[in-house]
């Protein structure tokens, strides 16, 4: 297809051809064209169908409030729906197509809906599909799924690149209109540090699709010209296809970069950036939008908004139409007609709705002063108007322009309230701004080109001073107000076909109407029952005109009728860009234990804890599942030996004169006299007297303490003991720091440790030099620095290695190698787990933020002769009670029954319900050591319960088992072995 | 005892890389320690660290470099530093004649060293902090990518960060992608 409405002039590059298709169609643009530009150069009016009644849908606007021309782009994976053909650029090989029709867009199957329009209207979907009942999901549900939405998906997996960051200034100016560029200049000048961002490609907003001058020349060149000395300047950022979308608390704005929207590959780089700008100032320039008027069939292809005609016409060299009709309420529809006729395009009629002379003379076009337009006529593309009097109008195109609304979005994103005003018929910014934010130019209310571009200046220099920069004194630049009169006017209610007001949702003025009779006469009412302003343009095009008219129907003014709450984004932001980077395994940091990688080379199979990644366990040939491997792990460990990395375990190094008197504070029993090379065992709880966490702590010197958290709760702990140390006890002398990631620890258990840990440190661990629950500072292998523990969580004779982290790989090789005549095992997480609950041993499904050292069993650890953080209130009443839920043991009845962790326990023969619930089971393992599966849980006085058989009852997940209550020490319950 | 000698291995097995004229790479050589000021002990510790290292303490935020270059002391709180040291950490631990609470940091922290023209640019990608603010020879606390760092400032176009040893590898990633993002 041939550019047959491509005219001369615009911004484009006509040197170079860009091919592109639309819906199969091969056709051309240039560089500088948008793809609306490029469809119209190449006469393609009809680019879509609309949302409810799939109505033949053409090119209403050049921006990003374009509500009709919304293409799919691109293809496959890459393939992004709703795109707004007005601001999507021209790029060589660019693929769309339409959207919302079934079967070709010319002959759209869906089209039938439209004939039964009148029964679609506001409500439809509340009041219809009400019954049968058994339709609901089966018929009204897919029917209403299939038709609706916008777009498809291409359901594969974004193969695009996004990214985020942080920007700093001291000025933002949110658009780069002559008022926004005239405010940067002045700013930049002055040395502030200025970011000047603009949701369009080429910098300088209406100026690029307008005939005016600044400075004698065209507006563009000063744009231009301004562009350019921005960017030289150091101080200064300037950001062409950026949108700043949102205005947060506290200075921050939210902006959206389209980084490589506009290239047909992005090579590997991020195709959008979202950014968190940190602004102290911030200047809103983002200009007005022009909005229609409603009349009869005010929605068929060629029927565009006035100023978006001009931009065609003037910017890109594109007339959008071989004979255009104007309709107007104001004059700016006349310097739509003054370009147009400047360009030789024939202007068949301009009707102004203002009883009044007409504002100047275009030479052969018709004027019909105090006209009006009633219809339209034209299948798939506009080819005349019918005015009031009935005569018809040949057009291709019709201008319409209903005066400009300032783009008062981002003032409102924090609740602020726009106030109308009478003399342009629009809201304007209300007092109540974001803070440190001022409006300029039409965002204002300000909307001639010389005000403009004085109110920048002078807003700017405000800032500047304020921030403590000296204003720079260049002279004012010299500039023309147009005319700019105008007439409220919204809606020809003379006209008996539908007049659309929302074309993105298919709103009508009888949809407002029929709102209001039905009740919806609230605003936030009308928007919500009527689909008004939603989707991907938020009515920018449609919301005050319907506000004039219920203001109408409702007998009140504009300002009475009051508006919807604008909320970010102010354009679509898309989910790619707000998850950045996050995704996939970049969704958020990763923790390595130091063994990390002997554990990935020995077949480890990792589980997330946390943030960490620890060996779940190591399968061996021949094992046929993961019980296999935990199975021997456990088996090899208590018959020998087994290794593992515990270094995930929260590790706070504390030191000072005070340090043992603070941690009587922090632990539930006794620590002041814990001996140097000593590890004790500690309690914490909450201030509300639940047990809290729990882990050793060891001293390794009078003033030098070495504590172990449980690996969830380790900030958790540290954070919690800071604030006791500044906050609860400030005169004490202590301090305290993380270790945990500096330390990389193993637990060695089993009956051989003691023999594998007498080959790798260099100190007596016989059980006289070195007993359970003795510490030492030590070195491993002769040379590395080392920490010993003698600790155990498994129930056998165990110890804890610690060595610098940066070891910690070639420790676990090490120990594996000294062990290999014991028959070492590495174990993971699932056989240590197994074995704590073999021993009976609380973790974080007994510490769950429920119970209390009573529940615990840890009664006991609750020192009656200090006081500690929790102790008060650990003591009412009801946390003390004779009945309250114990942890102790279980067995199934019958050893081949699976225990299942969460049951409920009820007494045999009672009904499994609430009334009957006397506690729950918190953990469950099949024990390889006694051959059957044992749990641990929490029943109501338990302890004096040993050896009765109750209902453990999981009705969503698997029935009763009988099982008998025990101790919770199923292994070794003496301790004769840890011990030993 | 067995004849083995265990091998340190960095965090990041010594990471370097070239982006063009910016370089990212993994510092080994170096050592860290916290030392806390006890209740009390301005003084005594003042004067540790002037016979020890020559230099006042530095107010909270800044930092105090030795004049030879090879210790730098970060003051993060008002009674807690982070000292950089060239040198193992031993001597200095002991230097400080428990003036302070000593604790070797050295495994806890991974160091990256970033500089070229990419520098900026790229951590414009996950640094929060306005570095226009943060001068040369300073430093300050952040998050990047959800992992707590410490950026200290070089040079212009210089920086050194420093995050958790655990987490190496997602922190590395995490500047190296931000630096392709940038890269031309």
């Amino acid at each position: 297809m041939t550019q047959s409405n491509r005219i001369k002039g615009g911004l484009i590059d006509r040197s170079q051809q860009l091919g592109f298709t639309f819906n199969g169609k091969p056709m051309q643009g240039h560089p500088g064209d948008t793809l609306a530009s490029a469809l119209l150069a190449n006469g393609q009016r009809l680019v879509g169908r609309s949302f409810k009644y799939h109505r033949p849908r053409g090119i209403f606007t050049a921006g990003s409030e374009e509500p009709n021309a919304l293409v799919q782009l691109r293809t496959g994976a890459h393939q992004e729906p709703n795109t707004r053909a007005t601001t999507s650029e021209l790029f060589d090989g660019l693929t769309a197509i339409s959207q919302n029709h079934r079967g070709p867009l010319e002959f759209d199957l869906m089209a039938v809906t439209g004939l039964l329009s009148p029964f679609l209207s506001a409500g439809f979907y509340y009041k219809t599909f009400m019954w049968p009942k058994a339709f609901w999901e089966k018929i009204y549900e897919p029917v209403i799924r299939m038709s609706a939405g916008l777009g498809s998906l291409s359901k594969l997996d974004d193969p695009d690149i996004y990214d985020k960051g942080f920007l700093h200034c001291d000025i933002l100016i949110i658009g780069a209109g002559p008022t926004g560029l005239e405010a940067a200049l002045t700013a930049g000048r002055s040395g502030a540090r200025v970011i000047i961002a603009d949701e369009d490609f080429v910098i300088g907003g209406r100026l690029n699709a307008e005939t005016c001058e600044i400075a004698d020349g065209p507006g563009a060149d000063w744009a231009r010209h301004a562009t350019t000395e921005l960017a030289s300047m150091d101080n200064v950022r300037v950001m062409p296809r950026t949108t700043v979308y949102g205005a947060y608390d506290h200075g921050v704005y939210g902006a959206l970069e389209r980084c490589t929207d506009h290239l047909g590959d992005s090579s590997g780089k991020p195709r959008q950036v979202l950014w968190r700008i940190y602004a102290k100032r911030s200047i809103l320039c983002a200009g007005a939008t022009e909005r229609p008027i409603a009349f009869g069939n005010n929605d068929r292809p060629g029927v565009m908004l006035a100023g978006a005609v001009r931009t065609y016409v003037n910017r890109f060299g594109v007339a959008p139409g071989r004979t255009v009709a104007i309709f107007t309420n104001n004059d700016d529809g006349w310097r739509t007609a003054s370009d147009l006729a400047a360009k030789g395009v024939d202007i068949s009629a301009i009707i102004d709705s203002r009883n009044q002379d007409a504002p100047t003379q275009i030479a052969d076009a018709r004027v019909v002063m105090g006209g009006r337009v009633v219809d339209t006529s034209g299948r798939k593309g506009l080819t005349s108007v019918t005015l009031a009097n009935g005569e018809k109008v040949t057009a291709d195109c019709l201008a319409v322009s209903g005066g400009w609304s300032p783009n008062v979005h981002l003032t409102c994103h924090q609740r602020g309230r726009p106030i109308w005003r009478d003399d342009i018929a629009a809201f304007v910014p209300g007092a109540d701004l974001p803070d440190g934010m001022i409006v300029a130019g039409a965002a204002n209310g300000t909307l001639t080109l010389a005000a403009g571009l004085a109110d920048g200046r002078d807003k700017a220099t405000e800032l500047v001073k304020g921030l403590g920069f000296t204003a720079s004194k260049t002279p004012a630049i010299v500039a023309q107000d147009e005319p700019a009169d105008l007439s409220a006017f919204w809606h020809v209610a003379a006209s008996r076909k539908p007049a659309w007001l929302d074309l993105q949702n298919d709103v009508t003025v009888k949809d407002i109407k029929q709102a209001h009779a039905e009740g919806f006469r609230s605003v936030e009412h009308l928007k919500r029952y009527t689909t008004l302003g939603m989707a991907t343009d938020q009515g920018k095009t449609a919301n005050i005109p319907a506000l004039a008219i219920m203001a109408d129907i409702s007998g009140k003014t504009i300002p009475e009728t009051g508006t919807t709450i604008f909320r970010p984004p102010y354009t679509p932001v898309p989910i790619g860009a707000l998850a950045g980077r996050a995704r996939g395994s970049g969704f958020r940091p990763v923790r390595h234990t130091p063994s990390h990688k002997w554990a990935e080379a020995n077949g480890a199979t990792f589980v997330e804890t946390g943030n960490w990644l620890r060996a779940q366990w190591y399968a061996r040939d021949g094992e046929k599942g993961w019980r296999d491997s935990v199975d021997r792990e456990v088996t090899m460990t208590r018959a020998s030996v087994g290794i593992c990395d515990v270094t995930t375990l929260g590790k706070i190094d504390i030191q000072g004169r005070d340090a043992a008197e603070f941690l009587n504070h922090i632990y539930t029993n006794a620590f002041l006299k814990l001996p140097v090379g000593k590890v004790r065992y500690g309690l914490m709880l909450r201030e509300d007297g639940v047990a809290y966490d729990d882990g050793t702590t060891a001293r390794l010197g009078e003033n030098h303490f070495v504590m172990t958290t449980t690996t969830a709760n380790a900030v958790l702990v540290f954070r919690r003991m800071e604030f006791a140390r500044q906050c609860l006890w400030p005169g004490l002398d202590v301090h305290m720091i993380s270790v945990t990631d500096g330390w990389a620890q193993f637990a060695v258990a089993g009956p051989n440790a003691r023999k594998l840990i007498q080959k790798v440190v260099d100190c007596d661990v016989s059980n006289d030099a070195f007993p359970f629950m003795a510490c030492a500072q030590t070195t491993a292998f002769n040379t590395t620095p080392a920490r010993l523990f003698r600790i155990s969580f498994s129930g056998e004779l165990a110890y804890e290695i610690a060595v610098p982290a940066r070891y910690g790989n070639a420790m676990m090789g090490a120990l594996m190698q000294a062990g290999k005549e014991f028959d070492a095992v590495p174990y993971g997480t699932e056989a240590l787990g197994v074995m704590r609950i073999e021993k009976g041993h609380a973790a974080g499904n007994e510490l769950n933020g429920q119970t209390t050292a009573t529940n615990l069993g840890l009664g006991g650890f609750v020192s009656a002769k200090k006081d500690c953080i929790g102790k008060v209130l650990s003591q009412r009443p009801e946390m003390m009670r004779d009945d309250a839920i114990r942890l102790v043991g279980f067995k199934p009845v019958d050893h081949s029954k699976q225990l299942i962790a969460g049951a409920h326990f009820i007494t045999r023969g009672d009904a499994a319900n609430m009334a009957n619930d006397q506690g729950w089971m918190s953990s469950v393992t099949y024990s390889p050591t006694l051959g059957h599966s044992i749990g641990l849980g929490f029943i109501k006085r338990g302890h004096e319960r040993m050896g009765e058989v109750v209902t453990a009852t999981s009705p969503a997940r698997g029935g009763d088992v009988q099982v008998e209550i025990t101790s919770p020490h199923f292994y070794d319950p003496e301790g004769g072995r840890q011990r030993g | 005892m067995d004849d083995i000698t265990l091998q340190p291995e960095p965090f990041l097995g010594g990471y370097a890389c070239a982006f063009g004229d910016t370089i990212l790479s993994e510092i080994t050589d170096m050592a860290l320690i916290s030392v806390a000021m006890p209740l009390n002990g301005m003084d005594k510790l003042q004067a540790s660290v002037q016979t020890l290292w020559g230099v006042v303490l530095p107010a909270p935020g800044t930092c105090a470099t030795t004049l030879d270059g090879k210790t730098r002391l970060l003051c993060q709180s008002p009674d807690s530093f982070l000292a950089l040291l060239s040198d193992p950490p031993g001597p200095a631990m002991e230097g400080l004649k428990g003036a302070g609470y000593t604790t070797d940091q050295s495994d806890n922290w991974v160091i990256l060293r970033l500089s070229g023209p990419l520098c900026l640019p790229a951590l414009e990608r996950i640094c929060p902090i306005d570095l226009n603010t943060l001068s040369t020879d300073n430093f300050t606390r952040t998050t990047m990518e959800h992992l707590g760092v410490i950026i200290l400032r070089q040079g212009p176009d210089d920086v050194m960060l420093l995050s958790a040893s655990s987490s190496a590898g997602s922190f590395l990633h995490a500047v190296e992608t931000s630096i392709t993002n940038v890269k031309p």
